[in-house]
Order: structure tokens, then sequence, then C-alpha cells
């Protein structure tokens, strides 16, 4: 008799799993892949927002090719593994027909194998090492040139000559060193002039590296290019005010400090630091004012814009762009429309790359005021072109083809 | 693909009249462009400096060279009144109006405009619409913080006058030079008067003609063991065409050094204890909880957390005090957070641990679920993203000898742990409640048959633990984040230090803590932080095993594990 | 059959059951009825996605779960047997990943210099990187086979054998069980390390000449997964009614009369702590191809309480307790987080409040007792 209750079993088991609810004949599915809970929900929240809120704005305004739209928001709760299963689930169970999500590196990476395997779409809101060009993947975000580069060039013009390469653990930061170096090298900044540091995950206790910066900046001339992650930056940031370094000293050129990570500092000891970003929420347009206002009609008045947000935000307006132009939700012809699309973002106008999968982006370099804004005080001329390999670690080209694209 | 050479372009364009130099670094390695404008600027000094009143309207043109001399001339001309005009300048509150130079503070619209420096209304206000903004980009800034420092040696007060009297002899020049032996004449007070000679002789150093006179100079600064001669002194040495001058610098370095690793080492022993008493802090309420009473409490870390949010309710209400009032929230917030936790805990063990006593693996599966409720809980109610900001009185740092800074913040954690522990000991050792609760751990049935409500001395205990912890997560915010989730970065450090110690002693967790503290700064250095957490952790399982429990091993009850 | 004694008060469900009449229906049920569920739904599996009632997605998601499953069987056996809580059970599993990982990366695309992309990407070298020598052997099957085996074992057995020769027990060992995943975590997060750091390995392609990607290799690697855990499961149910499985007992009931009678608990504690981290490792192996990375954010201390969490669930010192209680979470876990991503940590929170308050012997020790319960009122009656 124990068949039966291995039945029962098995009934509701399945039950449970074939449980997802069968769409509507006239919606068309999209997914958000953001952790809600977890060590990265402090950043992605964020994003998930913003995703959210440019699907109902189309949606208000009709949809898309006259379908309406049905985002899919799951939490893969800052777990590595969960997000590739999750990302399998969006694709093949839920049928979705692209997907906005992923911050970290290594979530990314663990996605992409899924992505590529069933020709599905990724847009990808958060700037990044580079080195990798996936036909599966829009990086709606900076690649290295269009941030790190500008950044350096930016404090040697300043006549910065000592450079602390300060950042966790990972391949962001590693990545990001490794071209900062490259590009410090060929303008002539010798290697003793530049100190690579990099702390684990979660640290917070940095009085021996600020100590060794505060040596290092006796007698002016020194910065630190720092692409210290997530909630490190706070004690990071206490440290260094408390030791008695200011931005006149030695300023910070942060690289993953932006207006949200500012609502969890304290910033009144921060003003005079500098970030380099591509978007900032102080970019003072029409239509910056009416994304900022949206968003915090939407979510509340003590939220604040920023870039991956902006990413975020404007990368379902670029699918939609490209579904329209190619007239179709199929995959392949929505990569083939995206090419060279232009759009218009809260930040001004953008443009897709003709063939790489980037974005090209203005940049900006901002320094902290007291409000935890950002006063612009560079700006590029124009757009940038976006590099998916770093020319300055393939200083000879040939780097490797893309990965992914169509099923052969 | 990628062409690399975009962006580079498209930076150097924008910003190519940046490149103008005039700080430290200038003087020892000059390039064509900042010596140009540097001789510029002195120029324009010297034609501004017979003019009797303070000429802004240099400001309004639209060429920078002339704009950054006329910044320089402010600085020259000693008028006290306008380093409160170049702050506002640098904040950008000045304005062309018409023809003249005004400020506007206030963002309404129409605006009045202000006096540069006497900063009286100039007339009825103004639409915005003809205000232009001064542009204050990098080059201005620069040419301000120059002017700022001019202008600031003469201040009267001394906090302002000193860190200008440094940085004067940083940045070196002709004009710092005059201005400092001016200053030096009629300094009284003696550390500015000290910082001064060293800004003296560092300048001297590289712009003086004299090989007698730059290798005393270069004996001055060894004396003075300025960490900041360090790099020009090194130059010397090296690159001196006297050899009279190398060997002074060279003597020089060695004194620096010297003094210099004096400091590390009293800076690394702080860094040790700090380290320390943060990890005493985590783990004293885990002391008691785990410690005395055998419950493997996952939540730990969350009462840190509710502690720190408590905190941060404190501050907010603060916000509506009169404002010389809430640089003290921190006090009260201290309180705060011990009072919230402690009543999370109580209620904790009076629904869920009260049912598990005995059974220390269900503990810890019940409480790791009350630990994913807390977190939500939290997140659903405060949101990320939420600073506690530190009180006034605790930012920046106590400087005891020259180079040696102690941060407030952390003087004041190690403040809050002596007296946890010793509130903690006094409570234990002193207390009818420590008496009860000692007898309770030690035999819960003769402590019962003695007339003691073991029920509630557990609920007590428990809340004592759980309110430390909170005090303890509010001590952290001074370091650390505020987040729902950071408890969990806690607790597994607090449980070696708990475990390190021995279970059920106090003392065990004060020398643990300690121990892994300085254990831990002493390897960073060597190491580099990454390695420095990988050989605490090892070290902590090797020692476990040469004393499987710890370094006090409990006796009575719970000693057989 | 081992008579269980009953706190009514303790269980609702028995009241509730008891309070509707429902009693004699128990008596239908075997009390192996989860074991035997559980093994039939396994197998079932493939066929429901024969018949399109599960897309591969699905079928790959249980996959993945079989192969945790084996972590959680590993650690019933040295905690739900022997009495003592591992919190490093993860961490073999993960040690079992990254062979196979390695494996896989020296089949999957690779740099012009031979180094396979997920190292090459992540290192800081301006130059690139030189396969290091420990990856070479990687190359072949066989080595995998037995890096997969034995380094979890060497691992285990030699801090086993050390912990225990220390007779470091209780809290103690779950404590420095903890400190040494942290610690290895921490390790194998070092770029310097020329594991991939914190992304570590993926780009996955090829396992024995066969591409993973494709759908009848994932169903191919389910099947091995879900047979694996059926045999272990088996394997783990045998080894508890030897000889050997009744002095592990006796170590968890008095480990100090075990030693006066003769026996070196030692030894024991040792061979099946290291039992349990080839089993862990055999899962990581198994998990890593179906999930496509392998990070070392796995050896964290959440993924290690987890197994803890799905143990105690399912039942502690049942072998099927633990499998339920593995593929169970798991799935409410998947669930919540897909229908209910705010508020899952609420509800999986209260299911573990619940479970500790109300059912102290996990799913299948309830079970148990619920059937031996129904069957004493039969024997009454």
């Amino acid at each position: 008799m124990s068949l039966k209750s291995t039945l029962l079993g098995v009934v509701t088991t399945v039950a449970a799993l074939v449980g997802a609810p069968l769409s509507a004949e006239d919606t068309v599915k999209l997914g958000v892949l953001h952790s809600l809970t977890g060590t990265m929900a402090i950043s992605e929240i964020s994003c998930k927002d913003a995703t959210v809120m440019a699907i109902d704005e189309i949606n208000a305004k009709g949809g898309v090719l006259g379908k309406k739209l049905e985002a899919v928001v799951v939490d893969p709760a800052s777990n590595w593994p969960l997000f590739a299963e999750k990302a399998k689930e969006l694709i093949l169970t839920h049928k979705v027909k692209a997907t906005f999500g992923c911050w970290t590196s290594v979530s990314r990476k663990s996605v992409l194998p899924v992505f590529e395997e069933n020709n599905a779409l990724l847009y990808y809101p958060v700037q990044y090492e580079g080195e990798e060009q996936s036909l599966n993947v829009f990086y709606t975000a900076a690649s290295p040139n269009q941030q790190l580069v500008p950044a350096a060039e930016y404090m040697l013009e300043q006549g910065y000559k000592k450079f602390v390469l300060l950042g966790t653990d990972y391949v962001f930061p590693r990545t990001a060193n490794k071209v900062l170096k490259a590009f410090l090298k060929a303008k002539g900044i010798p290697d003793s002039a530049i100190i690579e540091e990099y702390t684990p995950f979660g640290h917070k206790d940095y009085q021996t590296i600020v100590a060794k910066i505060k040596t290092l900046a006796q007698g002016g001339g020194a910065c630190v290019l720092s692409t210290i992650n997530g909630d490190s930056n706070v004690p990071f940031y206490k440290e260094f005010a408390n030791q008695g370094l200011t931005s006149g000293e030695c300023p910070i050129m942060a690289f993953s400090v932006s207006e949200d990570e500012l609502r969890a500092m304290e910033v009144p000891p921060l003003v005079g630091h500098l970030a380099a970003w591509n978007y900032f929420m102080s970019i003072d347009t029409s239509e910056n004012k009416a994304f900022i206002s949206a968003f915090q009609s939407k979510y509340g008045k003590d939220r604040v814009t920023a870039d991956p947000i902006e990413a975020a935000y404007y990368g379902v307006y670029v699918w939609k762009a490209a579904v329209e132009k190619a007239g179709s939700f199929d995959v392949d012809k929505v990569r083939a429309a995206t090419y060279g699309i232009e759009f218009d973002a809260p930040g001004g106008k953008k443009k897709m790359d003709e063939k790489n999968q980037h974005t090209y982006k203005p940049v900006y370099i901002g320094e902290i005021k007291k409000d935890g804004q950002f006063k612009i005080v560079w700006q590029s001329k124009g757009l940038v072109k976006p590099d998916s390999y770093s020319a300055y670690l393939w200083p000879n080209g040939g780097f490797p083809a893309p990965t992914g694209g169509p099923k052969k | 693909m990628g062409t690399p050479t975009t962006a580079p372009e498209s930076t150097s364009a924008s910003t190519r009249t940046a490149a103008s130099g005039g700080r430290a670094f200038g003087d020892r390695m000059p390039s064509p462009l900042s010596a140009f404008v540097r001789r510029l600027l002195i120029i324009a000094l010297a034609v501004i400096a017979h003019l009797p009143a303070l000429d802004l309207t240099g400001l309004a043109s639209d060429q920078r060279p002339q704009r950054l001399a006329a910044i320089a001339a402010i600085g020259a001309s000693r008028e006290p009144a306008a380093a409160a005009f170049l702050e506002a300048y640098r904040l950008g509150n000045a304005f062309r109006l018409g023809e003249r130079i005004v400020l506007v503070v206030d963002a309404a619209d129409p605006a009045t405009p202000l006096d540069p420096l006497s900063r009286a209304p100039l007339g009825a206000p103004v639409p915005r619409s003809q205000l232009v903004e001064l542009e204050v980009s990098r080059p201005e800034i620069r040419a301000i913080t120059g002017a700022l420092t001019l202008l600031q040696l003469t201040n009267p007060d001394r906090a302002v006058r000193l860190p200008a009297v440094v940085k004067a002899g940083d940045v070196g020049g002709d004009t710092n030079r005059a201005a400092l032996v001016q200053v030096l004449a009629g300094e009284s007070d003696q550390s500015v008067a000290k910082a001064a000679r060293e800004s003296l002789a560092l300048i001297e150093l590289s712009l003086g003609t004299e090989a007698a006179s730059r290798a005393a100079a270069a004996t001055l600064l060894g004396e003075a063991c300025s960490g900041r001669a360090l790099g020009p002194l090194r130059t010397r040495a090296a690159e001196d065409p006297d050899p009279l001058v190398k060997t002074a610098a060279t003597a020089a370095i060695a004194d620096i050094e010297r003094y210099q690793s004096g400091v590390r080492a009293a800076q690394t022993a702080f860094a040790g204890i700090s380290a320390g008493s943060i990890l005493i802090i985590m783990a004293l309420g885990l002391a008691i909880t785990f410690g005395l009473m055998g419950v493997i409490n996952m939540a730990h870390g969350e009462m840190l957390m509710i502690g720190a949010y408590a905190t941060l309710v404190v501050q907010w209400v603060f916000a509506y005090l009169p404002a010389p009032l809430q640089p003290y929230y921190f006090i009260l917030g201290l309180g705060a957070g011990f009072l919230a936790a402690a009543a999370v805990g109580w209620l904790l063990e009076l629904t869920i641990i009260r049912h598990l006593y005995g059974r220390p693996l269900e503990t810890l599966l019940a409480t790791w679920g009350i630990s994913y409720l807390l977190v939500q809980t939290v997140r659903a109610a405060f949101g990320d993203n939420q600073a506690v900001v530190a009180p006034s009185w605790l930012t920046g740092g106590w400087e005891p000898v020259q180079d040696l800074v102690l941060p407030w913040n952390r003087l004041f954690i190690i403040a809050v742990t002596i007296t946890a522990i010793a509130l903690v000991w006094w409570v234990l050792n002193r207390t009818r409640l420590g008496l009860v609760l000692r007898a309770t751990v030690q035999s819960r049935r003769t402590a019962a048959s003695l007339g003691v409500n073991t029920r509630r001395i557990d609920g007590l205990t428990f809340a004592l633990g759980s309110g430390i912890a909170g005090a303890g997560g509010c001590a952290l915010t001074l370091i650390g984040g505020l987040k729902p989730d950071m408890g969990q970065e806690f607790i597994i450090d607090s449980f070696l230090v708990v475990a390190a110690g021995g279970v059920g002693n106090l003392w065990g967790v004060v020398c643990a803590g300690l121990g892994l503290g300085i254990l831990n700064k002493v390897l960073e250095p060597w190491t580099q932080a990454v390695f420095a957490k990988v050989i605490v952790l090892v070290g902590i399982i090797l020692f476990l095993q040469a004393r499987p429990q710890g370094l006090f091993p409990p006796k009575g009850r719970l000693s057989d594990g | 059959m081992a008579e269980y004694p009953i706190d009514p008060r303790q269980f609702a469900l028995t009241r509730a059951i008891a309070g509707l009449g429902w009693r004699g229906t128990l008596l239908g049920f075997d009390r192996r009825a989860p074991a035997i569920g559980a093994a039939f739904l396994l197998l079932a599996i493939p066929v429901f996605y024969a018949v399109g009632l599960l897309d591969l997605a699905q079928v790959n998601q249980l996959g993945r779960y079989c192969a945790i499953a084996l972590v959680a069987i590993g650690l019933d056996l040295v905690w739900g047997y022997t009495g003592m809580l591992s919190l490093c059970q993860a961490m073999f599993f993960t040690l079992g990943g990254y062979a196979m990982g390695m494996h896989l990366a020296m089949q999957g695309p690779k740099d012009g210099k031979g180094v396979p992309t997920s190292i090459s990407y992540v290192s800081s070298e301006v130059d690139g990187l030189a396969l290091p020598w420990f990856w070479q052997p990687f190359a072949h099957e066989w080595f995998t086979l037995v890096a997969v085996l034995a380094v979890p074992a060497i691992v285990a057995g030699l801090f086993g054998w050390l912990a225990f020769r220390s007779r470091i027990k209780g809290v103690y060992f779950s404590i420095i069980t903890q400190a040494l995943t942290v610690a290895l975590m921490t390790l194998f997060s070092l770029n310097l390390l020329k594991l991939g750091g914190t992304n570590g390995l993926t780009n996955f392609t090829h396992l024995l000449g066969c591409d993973i990607r494709t759908g009848e290799a994932k169903l191919a690697l389910y099947w091995v997964s879900a047979l694996a855990l059926i045999g272990a499961a088996l394997f783990a149910w045998w080894l508890t009614t030897t000889r050997f499985g009744r002095i592990l007992v006796a170590v968890r009931d008095s480990e100090a009369r075990l030693r006066f009678a003769g026996y070196q608990p030692v030894i024991f504690k040792t061979a099946v702590f290291t039992l349990a981290a080839v089993l862990a490792g055999i899962g990581g192996a198994l998990y890593v191809p179906q999930t496509g990375i392998v990070t070392p954010s796995d050896m964290a201390a959440v993924p290690s309480i987890m197994v803890v969490v799905w143990v105690a669930l399912g039942g502690r010192g049942t072998i099927t307790g633990a499998v339920v209680g593995a593929l169970l979470v798991n799935l409410i876990y998947a669930l919540l987080t897909t229908h209910m991503p705010k508020f899952w940590p609420f509800i999986l929170g209260a299911v573990f409040v619940s479970v500790v308050l109300f059912m102290p012997d996990g799913i299948v020790g309830q079970w148990r007792k619920l059937i031996a319960w129904a069957q004493r009122g039969k024997a009454r009656a």
C-alpha cells in the first residue's frame, strides 16, 4: 500500500513544480534577475526597481508590438549557483524574451553559459572589467575604457604622480588594476610610484592600509584609485578621514561608489573625493529630472538614482527599441536590430555599438558634495566608444572571437 | 573592434588647460607648462601687489590664465575677509552680475546678490538668469587652495593656521617661503613655529642655492623627524651635486626612518588592540548566552544588528532636538541598542529557546530560522542603504606624538569594551543576580530547590547577553556600515573568540579577542590582509588542537561538552 | 520495531489526526513510505520529462538536488548516527566540485597559451598566465576521479584524526570545522592561488567527450545523480545495520564507555568523517557539471549550516530523512525565491522554527512515530 502514499507525493510535487502560472496570449514575459536578499541586496534592489519601473512605464504606454509586458521578478539571493538555476528557469520554464539582471562579475559568469546554451538575451547594467564579449549579453554599463582610463588620465592631468591601486580581491579590481597599471606605465609612471593592495570581501579593518597610504601621501602628489567593493567602502572612508587624510591631500577616485552607496555613508568627511561614472543624478537636463521624479514618486523621496540604476532602466528601452525595429521578439532578430541603435536615456542620448554588444556612453568625473550628490567636474566630449577587450591588454589586437550567439 | 584612442583623445581635449601643475611635485619635477604658469603668477603678483583695494574683476575673465592670476592676487592680498570669499567661490557660490562679482548663497529665484567680501546685500533680488556662475574647475580649485593657504597662514585660529603652514611647505615656492618667514617671525605658538621651521627647511632643501644651507635644512628636517621630508631628502641624497648635502640628507633619512618605524610599531600595537576590542565587544554577549548558558544562538549576529538599527532610530529622533544636543545622540544610542537587543533576546528566550534547553542543536536550527526572520523584518522596515552618522566628537583623531594618529572612534570603542567587560564582571560577581545566575548554571536543580526562579534567571541572563551584543552593535556603527545582514559577518568570529577563549570564561574571551586582534594586525603588513585572515583561522584551528577546550577550559557541568 | 515514546502535548499533528478519526488510515502506510516514495519519485522524473510534465530546467534542477543530497547522507552518518555536528560538509562538497571543475575547465575553451579561460581571465599578470603545474594532471579523467575521492578524503582524514585525537568534541568540533571551511574559502578566494578567485571555475563544455550542454547529457547526468543518491542511501542504510554502524551509535551515546570497553573511538570517528567527506566530494563532482560553475562561496559558513538544516528537518538518524530534507528544503527554497522573492525568508525562517518546536524528530522521524502510534493503537484494539 505504500504506492498510495507515493502517488500522493508525486502528484503534489509535480503540481508544485508545474505551478508556474500559465501566461495569457497577449503578454510577453521579461525576466528580472537581481538579488533581493543576501549580501548583494543592498545594491541590486535598486536595479530591480529601475527595471520594473521601465516595464511599468512601457505598459502604461501600450506595451511593445501591441503586447503587454510581464515582469517575472525572482530572487537569486546573492547565491551564485542559484543565479544559474533561476536563469534556466526564466528561459525554459517561464520562456522570457529577455532577462535584465546580475551585478557581480561572478553572477554574470554563472549565468553566461545558460544564456549561450539557450540563445537567450541578458541585459547587464553594471560597469565591469571587460575582457568578455558574448553575443547573448548586452552590456548597458561601462567597459574599462569608458571609466577607468579616463579617470586615471584625469588624475595624471591634475598632476598626481603616486598612485595607490586599492581593491577588493576579485576579478573586477584585478582586471581594472591590470588595465590601470598598463596605462600608467605607458604614461611614464614608474613601478615604484604605484602601490597595489587587495583586501578580502567584507573587509572591515583598514587601519594598516590607511597608515600605508598616509606614509605615501606625505609630501603630496598621491591619489587612490579605488575599486573597493560594497560595504567595505564604509570602513575604508571612515578610517581614511579619522586618520586625518582629506581629499585635498590625497583624493580617492572611486569606481564603485555612486549616489546609492553614499546613502549608506557618512558624507561630510568625503567631500571632495571623486568618482568616475557615465551618469550622475546631478546631470542637469529635463529628461533626467523627469526620470528622478518618476523614480522617487514610485519608490520614495529618499531614494536616489545612480549609474547602474540608469543603465538598468534604459536597458529595457534598448530592448523595446530593438524589438520594434525588428518587428519581432525573436532573439536573433532583436540582436541584429540592436547593433548601432540610438536611444534616449535619462542622462542623454546614447548608442549601442555596431559590433561589440556594449554601449557608447559619455564619461563623467564627479566630486562628492555635502548632500551626497556629485558635482560634475569633467566630462568627455561626446560619447566614448566602448572596448570589449582593453587595448592596453591586447596591444596587438587579435582578441578572442565573441562567444555564444545563434544556435548552429 | 574598439579603438582604444577614443577616450584618451576626448579626455585630453577638454582639459588640456588643466595641466598646469603648481603643487608640491611641480617644484621637484617642473614641467614647462607649470613653470610658465608660475612665472605668470609672479608677474601678476608683482603688478597687483601695490594696488590698495582687492580687485576681483579678473575673475570674470573668460581667459583661464587671467582668472588664475586673479585668484593668486587675492591670496597675496592678505585680506582676511578674502578667505571666506574664496571658500564660497570654491563651492560655486560666486557669480558675475553685469560687471561685478557677487556672492549668492541661497537657492531662491530671484536671488539676493551679496557683496563678495562684506556679504552685505547689494540691492534688490535679481532673477537667476542674469547671474553667470564663475567657472570652478580643478585648475581654479587648485589655485584657490594655494591662495587660501597663503591667507590662512595669518589666520588667528591655530587650528586653521597649522595645516596651512604645513601645506605651504609641501607646495613650496618663493611666495610661500616669504610668507612663512613672516609667519615664523610673529609666531607665538610652539607647534606652529615648529611646523613653520620644518616647512621653511623643506623649501630651502629644494630652492636653496648654497650647499651649506641645503645641508643645514636636511639636518634640521632629520632632527624634526619630518615624515613629509622623506621624499625630497631621498631626491637630495641621490641627486644633489654637493657631497656635503648628500651626507646630511642620508643621515637625516636614517633619523626619520628610525622614528617612523617606532611610530609604525605603536600604530600596529594600537590597531591590534582596537581590532581586539572589536572582537571582544562582538563576542562578549555570546560569552554569556553561549558560554554560560550553553545556548547556540545563531541569531546572535542579529542582536548586534538590532543594536545598530536602534542607534539609527535614536539618531532620527535626535534630529528633532535642538542642534547642540544632537551630537550626544550616540550615548543614548548605546543604551537604546542595549535595551532593544535585550528586549528581543528576552522575547526570544521566552517564546522559543526556553523550550529547547538541553537540546543545543535544535536551538541552532531554530535560531537560524529566527535570524532569517529578523534580517528580513529589518530589511522590510528600514530598507537598505542607511547610514549612522558618527557624532562630531567621535570624528578625527588624537595625535599624542607627531605622526601617530589614534582615531577617536576606535578609542571610544576601546572604552566601551572596557566598560562592558567591567559591567559584566560586576554583574556576575558582585550582584545577587550574578550569584543566582552562577548557581543556576552550576546546578539548575539545586538552585531551584533553594527557591531560585530559574526560568526567570534564564530569561534575564539571555536578555543581558543579547543587550551587551546590542550595545556592541551600536559601537560597531562607528567603524562599519549598517545593513540588515551585517550580523552574519560577525557571528563566525564571535564563536571563534568564545571557543578559543574557553567556553564560560570572561577572561578567556578578553585574552582570545585581544590575542587574535593583535596577531591579525602584526601579520597584515607582512602578508597583506587576505593572507592574514587565513593564517589567523589556521592558527585558531591548530591552537584548539593543542588546547581543545580553549585558553581557560571550563569546569563543572559544561566540561563534559 | 522499536517502540517510540509519545508525548501528545508535543505533537499537534498527532492530536489532529486522532481527532479527525484518521488514525486507521495511517495503518495503510508503511514506516518506510517516505524512503520508497522518494526513490520512486526520483526514478519517475525522467518519465515526467518524457511526457512533457517537466521541462529540462526542472530535471536539471532535481539532478543537482540529488547531488546535494549526497552531502546530507554523509552528515547524517556523522551527526545523526555518530553525534558529531560537522559544520564543514559543504567544504568537502566544494573540494570534489573543484576537482571536477578543473577537469571540465581543462576540457573547455582555453586561451592562446592553453590556459582555461576561467583562470586566465581573472589573473592580474599583464603578460598573461602560464598553466600552473597542479592544473596539468586534471586533463586526465582517471586523475580527476582519484582527486574527487582522494582530496576530500585526505583533508577529512587528516583533520579528523588530529581533531579526534585531541578529543575535540561537541560544540568545539562544530566551531573548529566552521573555522576550517571559512579558512579554506578565504584561501580559494585568493587570485594568487590560480583557481579562479571568487569567480571560481566556469565555461564548462565537455565531459568524457560529450557536450554537457545538450539535453541528453543533462538527462544522463540526472540519471547518474539519482542513481548515485539511491545507491549511497542504500549503502549508508546498510552501514548502519552493521557492527560498524552500532559502534557509531555507541560513540554518540557514550563515547567514554566505548573507550572503557576497549575500542578506539578515534578510528571509527575518523573513518565515518572521511566516508562522509567522500560522499560529499562525489556529490560536488556530480553537481558542478550540472550547475556550470563552482565558486569558493560554496565553502562559506552558510551552505554547511544549510546541510545541517536539511538533515534536522528531514529527521536526523534516519538516512531517508537526510535525503527528504535536502530535496524538500531545496525545492521549497527554489519555489519561494521564484514566487515570493520578497517574503521567502519569513516563510523559510518560520518553517525552521516550527519544525524544531512542533516536529522535533524531523519529517521522517515524525512519520515513523505516527505509524508506530497507529500500529500500537491497532494492537490495543
